[in-house]
């Protein structure tokens, strides 16, 4: 009986533009938007040529020094700082006239950078000006050395170098920042995916029935309230399985053809298959613990509209874990991470977009989360089999 | 075919305890056509329900076909089809056939059944032109029409209808009306709650009145006319709720 319950659930779903909305199209737009979101945050300033305001001439060796760098323009302008508020200009370097006066004669005096801070290509290029400046201070600094026959590990002792243990002595560590990001971004994306693809049919299924009085007609039938609950969850974990596979799907298509960082986080060698293997029996399990939660807040309201208000705080309960697994290192997420639930998700697709495939870790997730769904499902089942909860007050 | 025996059906609500229906006592026969009167709050749905196995009685059981409501509710379930007033109860996005379909698998009988069903619903009720169009654009009658087919699907022998006429217009109403008389003469028994005492004086065997939750009177119309020495339903109701007040 329960496979009539949920052909006849997914049928009726299915022909609801808003499930529909909300199960495909809107996991396949947000997955574009933020791979390229994502992708542009990590890109190269590549051919992006950022203005440098001045109203002095620089002393020659520094204006060479500027000069060299292909993204970095200098213009002369009457009023700088006018120009960086009007956007004309993304940074000014306020420099004393007499600098280079100064330099030769060893006096010391300031070099200001204005820029904006709550504009990124202002903050570029103030950084990138910084770390110039510090570099022809160095430059300065060795030629002074070198005059009074100095050595510059007199001032330099040591150098500070950092080696990302993953990319190995030659990595640049870029591979690093962008296995972090998907790590953060895809178990987001599953997360919401899910909540939000299973949260039209949960409604419609028996807040909805309540609301049209079809669940009175329902339960007048001679087929068991055990067997209708299987049908419609299995119906509602069948749209949260379908949307999470869509935007994990788009999320990994659209990385591999349209951005050149993130790709190259997913390589996974040997290992690929597991991964996805995994990354689905993750999908389903959770799938059916989210679908069970929405029914409880469905089963609990006695109109959709109240049912509507409960749902929005199980986006809010997928996100938080994202927050605290942020923080933590892929090999350092202690055992607790994967016992609780929700948080447990996180956990484990960060893990596995390190590329670490630990039993122990898949074990604890799944198991833990299966053992939510059986208790929800005592729960759900009693209150479903009661009157109070389920007929129209 | 329906005996309540000594049935009361108290809730709560608000921490008040509402008496529903106190203590009723009686029986229905095979083929026998019931009336319910009643006011609003009256106690008519809840005696429905009760019925319809949708409520357990706090006291005293209901019997149905001979299996009792609580303990055989599924035994009831088989013998009966309910429809509520009020709401149709439909699927919106399915079409008429889809709704048959659906109730008619979940009543457990077979395609080749649920599709003889539906052909002879739809001819009957003259469904047949809308029967592959989607419920949601159809009128109020049309809706209230697939909704008694819904309810005949598995061809029950008992039907109960809390009133089915309540919004309905004049030509659906008369549909209906007509459609009791077909049950009637195919010797189905029908509990049917109404306001309209045109209806029952016209369709009914039997009347029952309730007023605050107890059995004023049950029996046959021509007992009821004899007793109160007049035929105006409309009066004797009026007067015998004063007296009930009183």
């Amino acid at each position: 009986m329960w496979k009539t319950v949920f052909l006849k659930e997914m049928t009726d779903s299915l022909r609801d533009r808003k499930t529909l909305l909300l199960t495909v199209l809107i996991p396949l737009l947000t997955m574009l938007g933020l791979v390229f979101f994502y992708e542009s945050m990590i890109a190269d300033p590549g051919d992006k040529t950022y203005t440098v305001a001045i109203n002095e001439k620089l002393p020659s060796d520094m204006n060479d020094m500027i000069k060299e760098v292909k993204n970095l323009k200098l213009e002369t302008f009457d009023d700088p700082q006018q120009a960086v508020k009007d956007g004309e200009a993304n940074a000014y370097l306020e420099i004393p006239k007499d600098a280079g006066d100064m330099l030769q004669h060893q006096t010391s005096f300031a070099i200001k950078v204005h820029g904006y801070p709550t504009d990124d290509d202002s903050v570029i290029a103030v950084q990138m000006l910084q770390s110039l400046l510090e570099q022809y201070q160095n430059q300065v600094v060795e030629k002074r050395l070198a005059q009074d026959q100095i050595k510059s590990s007199v001032i330099h002792p040591f150098e500070v170098q950092s080696v990302d243990v993953q990319e190995g002595e030659d990595g640049d560590g870029e591979n690093g920042v962008t296995t972090m990001l998907l790590s953060i971004l895809l178990p987001m994306i599953l997360v919401t995916s899910v909540i939000s693809g299973a949260l039209p049919a949960a409604l419609d299924i028996v807040a909805g029935e309540k609301d049209r009085k079809s669940i009175e007609a329902l339960f007048l039938t001679p087929a068991s309230r055990l067997q209708l609950l299987i049908g419609k969850w299995l119906a509602v974990s069948m749209f949260g399985i379908l949307s999470g596979i869509v935007a994990i799907g788009m999320l990994l298509l659209s990385t591999l053809l349209f951005t050149e960082k993130l790709k190259q986080a997913l390589n996974f060698g040997d290992q690929v298959w597991s991964i996805i293997g995994v990354m689905f029996a993750a999908l389903i399990i959770f799938s059916f613990m989210v679908s069970m939660i929405e029914l409880l807040l469905s089963v609990v309201s006695s109109s959709v509209k109240e049912a509507q208000s409960y749902m929005s705080m199980i986006i809010t309960l997928g996100v938080i874990p994202m927050f605290f697994t942020m923080r933590a290192g892929a090999t350092q997420l202690d055992t607790y991470y994967f016992a609780i639930p929700f948080l447990n998700i996180h956990a484990l697709c960060k893990q596995l977009m390190f590329g670490i495939v630990d039993p122990m870790s898949i074990a604890l997730t799944l198991g833990s989360s299966a053992l939510t769904v059986m208790i929800l499902f005592v729960i759900v089942r009693r209150l479903f089999m009661k009157e109070k909860w389920m007929l129209a007050k | 075919m329906i005996t309540l025996s000594d049935c009361s059906c108290w809730f709560t609500d608000k921490k008040k305890v509402v008496k529903a229906m106190k203590h009723m006592t009686f029986s229905v026969k095979e083929g026998e056509v019931v009336g319910i009167l009643g006011e609003n709050g009256a106690g008519k749905t809840t005696l429905l329900r009760a019925v319809a196995t949708l409520l357990e009685p706090t006291h005293g059981s209901v019997t149905v076909a001979g299996f009792d409501t609580v303990k055989e509710a599924t035994e009831v379930k088989k013998r009966i089809g309910v429809l509520f007033g009020g709401e149709t109860g439909l699927y919106d996005r399915l079409t008429a056939r889809e709704n048959l379909e659906y109730f008619g698998k979940l009543y457990g009988l077979d395609q080749h059944e649920i599709k003889a069903r539906i052909e002879d619903l739809a001819k009957r009720f003259g469904m047949r032109q809308y029967m592959d169009r989607k419920v949601k654009g159809f009128s109020r009658g049309m809706k209230q029409k697939v909704a008694i087919a819904r309810t005949l699907i598995h061809d029950p022998d008992i039907i109960l209808f809390d009133e089915p006429t309540t919004g309905l217009d004049i030509t659906s109403s008369n549909i209906f009306r007509e459609f009791i008389h077909q049950l009637k003469q195919q010797n189905k028994t029908i509990l049917f709650s109404s306001h309209i005492m045109e209806e029952v004086s016209l369709l009914c065997d039997s009347v029952m009145m309730i007023h605050q939750g107890e059995l004023v009177y049950k029996g046959t119309l021509p007992e009821l006319y004899a007793q109160e020495q007049s035929e105006d339903l409309n009066y004797i109701f009026m007067s015998k709720l004063a007296r009930g007040n009183a």
